[in-house]
């Protein structure tokens, strides 16, 4: 997931994809996905932190991280 | 009395500019060439136009030019753009000109000489650079680059849609684009429609017609100069949002593509360009870019240059000075800066309109240095 590099994070929940020129709305926790993956942290940390920080069941985390995954993989190729 | 002013630092020059019609649907690019010049930091300098049309706006349009002279149209070659050149020059002085038509630059290169002698500079390829970048000849340029493109090929025989589609043929499949050597391009998805095309582009521009294939995608845009050297000068990438009913950018957003940028740099290192070229580009669904055309001056969007803080045009009077192009400062691309095209009406006296109708030129009107009304960008 290279491509997350190339989006801009506003504080509105907007996301700009400087290499497209598109704009996406996406939710807060999205956006945290998204920051986590420019720190490049991998898909793994990713799920284990989300589900402490919502207090969710790993499983439930990672099949809903997977999906915005292949989502982003779908808008950024 | 009058303070001395250094007439030979390109800030000061008279610089002339061509593509001076602002038709909505299909503007040149002079008008904007002309309004970065006017909003240039450093240029205390004159802008002319130089149309081709009693109503092309730049003549009239002071806040961008200092009035203009009426050329022959390219169609009436080099000879003929001479003789009109050389009336020009004894009553107007001109440091430089920025030709923005495609169809007029075999001309200019070729009086590019004569035109030094004068005292006239211009960025220009030469002609095989020209050449090089023909619609029928990028696949060619292409493979050299390393850059993908459509295939494509000149038709002079509209039967040919109906064939077209055989192996002997070349098996091409609808939709394909239809386009002019020079301006205009359709996507057409039949043979009859293809051979209504062909029709058209043929009565408007002559031969050859082209025929290429289609590619879905998004178009995504590059202009920049080159130096002769096959360097790279200020590229600034923007996709389209907004198109008029010929295609055209009618609002559009800087990008920062680095795929685009290696793209461009692998071309103009193939064509070792001199002067101002647009890269019109399409992304496919898998994000693949594909080369549609290479326009050989400035596109009619260059005003976003000046929006991002690449001024092209003014870049384009350094490099003719002697500037070296690592002493241009470009500063770091600013994607999502976005334009928005819009028209609107210039009231002209009739005795303007006249007087260019008459004698091919506008009153003269000598713009004191330092005085020119300027716009911050």
């Amino acid at each position: 997931m290279n491509r997350v590099k190339d989006l801009v994070l506003g504080s509105d929940g907007a996301a700009f994809d400087t290499k497209t020129g598109r704009t996406y709305r996406v939710n807060s926790t999205g956006q945290m996905v998204l920051r986590l993956l420019q720190d490049g942290r991998p898909e793994a940390e990713i799920v284990r932190e989300l589900a402490a920080r919502h207090a969710q069941h790993v499983a439930v985390v990672a099949a809903a991280t997977e999906a915005f995954l292949g989502q982003l993989r779908r808008y950024l190729p | 009395m009058s303070a001395w002013v250094d007439r030979t630092h390109w800030t000061r020059w008279t610089v002339a500019v061509t593509g001076i019609n602002a038709r909505p649907e299909n503007p040149g690019p002079g008008c904007a060439v002309a309004r970065c010049l006017a909003e240039a930091d450093d240029f205390r300098g004159r802008v002319i136009g130089l149309g081709y049309e009693t109503l092309d706006a730049g003549l009239y349009h002071p806040e961008e030019l200092d009035g203009g002279h009426l050329l022959p149209y390219p169609a009436a070659g080099s000879d003929a753009l001479w003789e009109r050149l050389e009336e020009i020059l004894d009553e107007d002085r001109i440091d430089a000109v920025i030709p923005s038509l495609d169809a007029e630059l075999p001309s200019f290169i070729a009086l590019q000489p004569r035109l030094a002698r004068r005292g006239v500079r211009m960025l220009l390829p030469g002609r095989p650079e020209l050449r090089s970048r023909d619609k029928d000849r990028l696949p060619a340029l292409c493979a050299r680059a390393g850059v993908t493109t459509p295939r494509v090929r000149q038709v002079s025989d509209p039967r040919f849609f109906e064939r077209c589609g055989a192996e002997e043929e070349g098996g091409w499949r609808y939709p394909l684009v239809v386009k002019g050597a020079f301006y205009d391009a359709y996507v057409v998805h039949d043979a009859a429609e293809a051979a209504y095309r062909f029709g058209q582009i043929a009565r408007a521009w002559g031969y050859p017609v082209l025929v290429q294939s289609h590619v879905a995608g998004e178009e995504v845009n590059l202009t920049a100069l080159g130096d002769g050297t096959g360097a790279m000068v200020g590229p600034v990438m923007m996709r389209k949002q907004a198109l008029t009913e010929k295609g055209k950018a009618w609002a559009g957003v800087a990008i920062d593509d680095g795929d685009l940028v290696e793209a461009g740099g692998r071309l103009m290192q193939a064509l070792r360009w001199s002067g101002p070229l647009e890269l019109e580009m399409l992304r496919d669904g898998e994000g693949r870019l594909h080369l549609i055309e290479i326009n050989p001056r400035f596109p009619a969007w260059i005003y976003l240059s000046h929006g991002v803080g690449r001024n092209l045009p003014a870049a384009l009077l350094a490099l003719l000075h002697g500037t070296a192009r690592e002493a241009l400062e470009f500063p770091a691309p600013r994607p999502g800066v976005t334009f928005i095209r819009h028209a609107r009406e210039l009231i002209v006296p009739m005795e303007d309109i006249v007087r260019v109708s008459v004698s091919g030129s506008t009153q003269p009107r000598p713009i004191p240095f330092d005085s020119r009304s300027r716009l911050t960008a």
